[in-house]
């Protein structure tokens, strides 16, 4: 007999939700339902077509809270009822506004029943504390913040250190990759000096935002400056000087004024025009970015019938099974988030 | 061991003795730090009547030592002290800390007293007005032997003379304790330090801040627990640069992305309410390091010549002064405006006025109120009649009213200084001297 289901996460995201808030001091009926309408919202925004992932703080008092924040300036652009209908309201007026600097803000007055809400920046170098650390500094005061960490996953991580994650996938839930993330990022600083891990903050903080926003793509590191002479990755585009990510943050550091700053955005772009492309992208072990649009070509028509999974799979695969000294490790990105990390092996003696 | 357990500067007595001693030879004979040839050549000197060359080599071999002596507490402690984060371990003593500074420092550590400061300061300008002066046809241009003798004297008796410059060892001990030790609320070295002179609390919170920016593991989590306990007790009685010190220092560990230590200074500014002294920027460095430079072209040789340069660029910087930053910039701007006994930098005065031009009379107020007293330059300015009567008359420029105090002698000096009246000025000068003595 044929059989109807609808699977509905609504149930489940509320009960987190509920005990998320208990946890954090603040159990409040209208916040569960601003924060749910959010999450429904968040996984997948866009506004005439352009797709958005704003973050987003949620506070009892976003002036206290940004007095922590050097450089804070807020814009207050609206109010609204704490209905259903508040997080639609709240997105469509403020998710465009927002980027790299800009978030959105809501407060709760009135018990949780107004809202007012709006955008907020604050001083954000390479080096700075992000939002999610800043979040940490008062766990006395209530702020939630709501993020999209991957195209699949929600996040809320409240000021007392509770956090919820909310996979929009059918996959196992497992967090490597964060792991993953460093393993790689080890690789491409380990040709340089970072006594302080300055630069290996910045890198995986750069590599955390860019690939959440990401559609898939695989990094590889290389173990020197040099493009290696290898036959099944000679299709690509060499950067003759390559994206120095290192030599501008060792510039900012020293200077610390606008125009290595400046270097270190313009660098940013690339990369995130480079995650746009086909093809793999490809590090050096100094922190630069020496190709893009790099393809794999299989030495055998049978190495690639082994693989299952579409034409990245295939690559990531392929790359993963090189015996080189040239290479050093690759870093798999999926569409839906998922992280691989492979070491790639070094040529037998 | 306590902070206050400094030894007060204990004078030797063959070096006492040499206050009536009018003869090169002796002066100089005392001077052990020089070597046998300086001290030859020097004599020699004074013997054909060259004054300002032999009072200059022994007034740049006693500021060299001076600084060298400080040093030996660690450059990076030195930064602290003076509140200049461009100051690090590798700084060199020498080049990076300023005359004035030096003379300061020595003095605040116990290493000499308050006449031997005023008298160092006052060698200061005369051997850098003499060694400035480049008319040769002026016949009154020459250094006098009482004055190059007062100079050396001063030298011999204050760092030449003595063995070794003993600059309270009892600091670094308290430094290393704050960073080895978590002391309790009711420590007997917190408590002592609640009633300590305002320049030991100060320095407290430049050792607990640097602790923050620098240190590393049990380091940190002793200097943050002490940080904790003692900066929210100091803080009522902490003036406004050394709260906009400690704003300025969350900034900076924000900056770096230094989370555990940005959380204790938050703590700390909650428990005070004092984000209203957290910069938006990291601004204030740069002007720091311009009203620096300004003052180093000031004290040092041929001033009225060099100081126009750096003036201009401090006044190009803006006129949205940082707050952490404004106390170094008034200091730096009111010693070109005021100059010194020998005259102003005529060229500097223009970038001076412009900047000085913006402020309100709330910027006014809390510049004399809070910083006036502790602005040794310009107090020492102030002791000079000259110099008197121009500050008189650049507040009257400026429309400065006077703001009101709680302590007799400022409230005595702000009262003739906005009068109006330049006859007022033997009141500043007295008033200035009380300031500088206490």
């Amino acid at each position: 007999m044929a059989k109807q289901a609808t699977v509905s996460l609504r149930v489940s995201t509320r009960g987190e939700i509920t005990e998320f808030l208990e946890q954090e001091g603040k159990a409040c009926a209208y916040s569960n339902q601003v924060i749910s309408g959010l999450i429904g919202k968040l996984w997948n925004y866009r506004e005439e077509g352009v797709e958005y992932n704003p973050s987003i703080v949620i506070s009892d008092d976003i002036t206290t809270f940004g007095r922590a924040l050097p450089g804070f300036s807020r814009i207050q652009l609206g109010c609204c009822d704490a209905t259903e209908d508040a997080a639609k309201r709240i997105l469509k007026d403020c998710a465009p506004l927002t980027g790299e600097s800009s978030l959105i803000f809501i407060e709760r007055k009135d018990e949780g029943k107004q809202l007012p809400y709006g955008i907020f920046s604050f001083l954000r170098t390479p080096t700075a504390i992000g939002i999610e650390e800043a979040l940490l500094l008062d766990e006395r005061q209530f702020a939630v913040l709501v993020k999209k960490s991957s195209p699949t996953t929600l996040q809320l991580l409240g000021s007392r250190k509770n956090s919820v994650s909310i996979l929009m996938s059918t996959l196992r839930e497992s967090d490597n990759s964060d792991k993953d993330i460093e393993k790689f990022i080890a690789d491409v600083v380990s040709g340089i000096d970072d006594p302080d891990g300055k630069f290996k903050k910045y890198l995986k903080r750069l590599f955390e935002r860019e690939l959440s926003a990401c559609h898939g793509t695989i990094l590889v590191c290389a173990t020197s400056d040099m493009y290696p002479d290898l036959d099944c990755i000679s299709d690509r585009i060499s950067l003759e000087e390559g994206i120095d990510f290192f030599g501008n943050f060792e510039d900012f550091l020293k200077e610390n004024s606008a125009e290595p700053l400046l270097k270190l955005q313009r660098a940013e772009d690339i990369f995130r025009g480079f995650l746009a492309c086909d093809g793999m992208i490809l590090f050096s072990n100094t922190g630069k970015i020496i190709a893009y649009r790099v393809f794999f070509r299989a030495a055998k028509a049978e190495d690639e019938k082994a693989v299952v999974g579409g034409a990245r799979r295939r690559a990531f695969s392929g790359i993963g099974a090189l015996k080189t000294n040239d290479l050093k490790s690759t870093l798999f990105r999926s569409q839906d988030g998922t992280t691989e990390y492979v070491e790639i092996a070094n040529e037998p003696q | 061991m306590s902070p206050n357990e400094v030894l007060p500067w204990q004078p030797i007595d063959n070096l006492v003795a040499l206050d009536n001693v009018m003869q090169p030879a002796l002066i100089i004979g005392k001077a052990v730090n020089l070597r046998p040839k300086e001290r030859k050549q020097i004599i020699s000197n004074f013997d054909m009547q060259n004054y300002e060359m032999a009072s200059s080599y022994v007034w740049t071999k006693s500021m060299a030592l001076l600084k060298m002596n400080l040093s030996s507490m660690g450059m990076d402690f030195i930064g602290e002290l003076l509140q200049r984060p461009d100051i690090d371990a590798d700084s060199d003593p020498v080049q990076a800390v300023s005359h004035s500074e030096a003379i300061d420092l020595a003095y605040e550590l116990g290493a000499i007293n308050k006449t031997q400061r005023m008298r160092l300061l006052v060698s200061s300008e005369v051997v850098s007005h003499f060694a400035s002066s480049f008319d040769a046809n002026d016949d009154g241009s020459d250094m006098m032997l009482e004055e190059a003798l007062s100079c050396v004297k001063v030298c011999v008796q204050s760092v030449l003379g003595l063995e070794k410059v003993e600059a309270a060892q009892s600091f670094v001990v308290f430094r290393e304790k704050l960073s080895t030790v978590t002391l309790s609320d009711n420590a007997p070295e917190i408590v002592q330090l609640l009633s300590s002179p305002y320049f030991f609390m100060k320095t407290t919170v430049s050792i607990l801040l640097n602790l923050l920016k620098t240190s590393k593991g049990a380091a940190l989590e002793n200097g943050g627990r002490n940080t904790a306990v003692i900066v929210p007790k100091l803080w009522p009685q902490l003036k406004g640069p050394e709260k906009w010190q400690v704003g300025q220092a969350y900034s900076e560990l924000f900056n770096d992305g230094k989370s555990a230590a940005i959380k204790i200074l938050h703590g700390v500014l909650v428990s005070t309410a004092g984000f209203d002294y957290v910069p938006e920027s990291l601004r204030s460095n740069s002007f720091t390091k311009a009203a620096h430079a300004v003052l180093a072209a000031h004290q040092g040789m041929n001033n009225f010549y060099n100081e126009p340069k750096p003036m201009k660029e401090l006044a190009a910087m803006g006129s949205s002064i940082p707050g952490p930053a404004f106390g170094n910039v008034m200091t730096a701007t009111l010693a070109v405006k005021l100059g010194n006994r020998y005259g102003v930098s005529w060229e500097a005065q223009p970038p001076a006025d412009e900047i000085l031009k913006t402020l309100t009379q709330e910027r006014w107020a809390y510049y004399l109120t809070q910083q006036l007293p502790q602005d040794s330059v310009v107090l020492s300015k102030l002791t000079s009649e000259e110099c008197a009567k121009r500050w008189v008359a650049l507040l009257l420029s400026y429309g400065v009213e006077a703001p009101a105090s709680d302590s007799r002698p400022l409230g005595a000096l702000l009262a003739a200084s906005t009068s109006g009246n330049p006859a007022k000025a033997g009141t500043i000068v007295t008033n200035a001297k009380t300031l500088l003595n206490s």
